[in-house]
């Protein structure tokens, strides 16, 4: 199952090179023509960071449903998504233009808005550790959400708000070699980290008492997989943008296809993500003479099939 | 490892909430290996956080545990998940998965971080699933069981830890008769063939009667009473801990604890 997954990845990556909206044939690749050089200039690291940027997602919302234990957590929960949007907003008023500058932006304000978080529910007195790191994640998540209000009505409407919104909504159109190593490089040390914790993330699912009393540390390894979470997420969203669904769903059809034990479900989550992020990014560049933004597409791939798995839930036996 | 060896020593635990609420007033106790022991006391006397305390899951205000002669604070966790397992009352399940996968976790304290599943791994939860009469179960996912055989797993799950002292909390509590005396039988099993040390909590008389060698008999945070289950059951101290008329039953060589039937209304 999971080599015809690699194979269908391989195949698909390959093909992408042929198509868009300039096709080209074997004989232009073979023979390195001008067009092929533009295409390899431009394809070739959209497709290698969609793939890092699909699995290093969908890893991290497998790691933190885990840690969570809770099916339905994403990215969003600790309000890293929110941060990474503020701070995006907030370079492109400042820096507008100047891209590395930009995702720095996002980069830091993603992991400040999880410290927040985390502050926040140093404060809480209600619940125990986890529903209050979810309930400090809420309020965090609502304050950079309204951050991003503010910068947004400070925005020059023709040149600024229009950056910003395409921004929140994701995009790999005009990703340069340079970003796609450094993003997707962090993107994916974050990706193995979880991968690494996966039997521990199977031990944390059942809660503290549990995982104490299997001589694991709950708390350690409970931030270690939410540092390497939101490490990938913040650095793919700092180059990308929002990318919505992919961490909340592909969890989910992961663990359909291999089961619930995370040693499998969080490779088989990102090799489907990687999948599901491939096509995505070709179908945002690929229907319209413009580019539709990236969530768009995944919001329209994510749901129905979010939808598909919450219908056939107890069907199972 | 001999029978009679003493693998707990609890002295002395106190434990309050905030230095005010004292909910452990001076607990001590023990158990042997090969030996049932129970808790037995009303709702809310701090059965549970003794067993908290004893897992190293909270500290008390003062006192000491001792594990094998060794005070819990000399081991690192998972040294202690060699020793000790836990079965909790019940817990949340967020994920399917199966009861294999399941018990499997059992396994971790003698794992690494990215363990290797050996054969012996392997075997050790195949002998634990047949010991159990749990095989039919084996690819069913443990958010779709019923309470006696999810209580029948997480006992599977402590085991696969392979220790020497098990620790139920409530372990009979959301079961029928059926599955609570089929429980009841397990434990008996595993601490007279396996020669497990077991320490379980209840609130029913009648449990301890059946399955234990020693009883506790708690109350507002401390011992009332200990000895053999016929030293310590009897209707004064009922009447005394839980506040309720009994009758003792003697059946055969057991007993039976009864509620004094009280005069029913007609209507």
């Amino acid at each position: 199952m999971i080599l015809l997954t690699v194979l269908i990845i391989v195949t698909a990556s390959i093909s992408i090179l042929f198509v868009g909206r300039l096709p080209l044939t074997m004989n232009d690749w073979l023979s390195m023509s001008p067009l092929a050089r533009i295409a390899l200039s431009l394809r070739v690291p959209r497709v290698v960071f969609s793939l890092i940027a699909g699995a290093s997602l969908a890893a991290a919302g497998a790691a933190l449903q885990a840690v969570f234990r809770n099916p339905l957590a994403s990215p969003s929960i600790l309000g890293v998504s929110q941060g990474a949007a503020f701070g995006a907003a907030v370079g492109i008023l400042m820096f507008s233009g100047i891209a590395a500058l930009i995702e720095a932006s996002a980069f830091v304000s993603g992991l400040a808005a999880v410290m927040f978080t985390y502050f926040l529910a140093r404060m809480v007195r209600y619940g125990g550790s986890i529903l209050r790191l979810i309930l400090a994640g809420m309020a965090s998540a609502a304050l950079f959400n309204a951050g991003v209000g503010v910068v947004k009505s400070l925005a020059d409407p023709l040149k600024q708000l229009p950056e910003i919104t395409f921004w929140l909504l994701g995009s790999f159109a005009g990703l340069t070699e340079y970003e796609v190593v450094t993003a997707g490089s962090v993107a994916l040390v974050g990706a193995v980290a979880v991968g690494i914790l996966s039997w521990r993330l199977n031990i944390l699912s059942l809660g503290d008492e549990q995982a104490k009393a299997l001589g694991v540390n709950p708390r350690i390894y409970r931030n270690a997989a939410i540092f390497a979470s939101i490490t990938a997420v913040s650095a793919v969203t700092a180059v990308a943008g929002q990318i919505m669904w992919i961490g909340l769903v592909m969890p989910h059809l992961g663990r359909k296809v291999v089961g619930s034990d995370n040693r499998r479900a969080v490779p088989a989550a990102a090799l489907i993500g990687a999948l599901i992020m491939l096509i995505a990014d070709d179908i945002a560049r690929g229907v319209s003479a413009a580019e539709i933004p990236l969530s768009v597409v995944t919001s329209l791939i994510g749901v129905p099939i979010f939808v598909a798995i919450l219908s056939m839930r107890e069907s199972r036996k | 490892m001999n029978p009679g060896t003493t693998l707990l020593n609890v002295k002395d635990v106190r434990f309050s909430y905030e230095g005010v609420l004292h909910v452990l007033k001076g607990v001590s106790l023990s158990v042997d290996s090969g030996e049932v022991v129970t808790l037995l006391g009303p709702n809310g006397t701090g059965k549970t956080t003794l067993l908290k305390i004893i897992m190293g899951m909270i500290h008390p205000s003062s006192g000491e545990v001792r594990i094998f002669g060794e005070s819990i604070t000399h081991y690192s966790r998972s040294q202690l998940a060699k020793l000790v397992g836990w079965v909790p009352q019940s817990e949340y399940i967020a994920f399917p998965y199966t009861v294999e996968e399941y018990i499997l976790f059992g396994r971790t304290p003698h794992l690494g971080l990215m363990p290797v599943i050996t054969s012996r791994d392997r075997e050790v939860v195949d002998e634990i699933i047949e010991e159990l009469g749990i095989s039919h179960l084996r690819r069913r996912e443990v958010t779709k069981l019923s309470g006696g055989e999810a209580q029948l797993v997480r006992i599977g799950r402590a085991l696969a830890q392979q220790p020497r002292l098990l620790i139920l909390d409530e372990p009979t509590s959301h079961l029928d008769l059926r599955n609570s005396t089929k429980v009841l039988e397990i434990i008996h099993y595993l601490a007279k063939k396996k020669e497990l040390g077991v320490l379980f909590t209840t609130h029913n008389p009648n449990e301890p009667v059946l399955a234990a060698d020693r009883v506790y008999m708690l109350s507002e945070g401390r011992v009332v009473k200990e000895g053999t289950p016929q030293e310590v059951i009897n209707p004064e101290i009922i009447k005394e801990v839980y506040g309720v008329e009994v009758l003792v039953h003697r059946i055969d060589s057991s007993f039976a604890v009864i509620p004094k039937p009280f005069r029913r209304e007609e209507a």
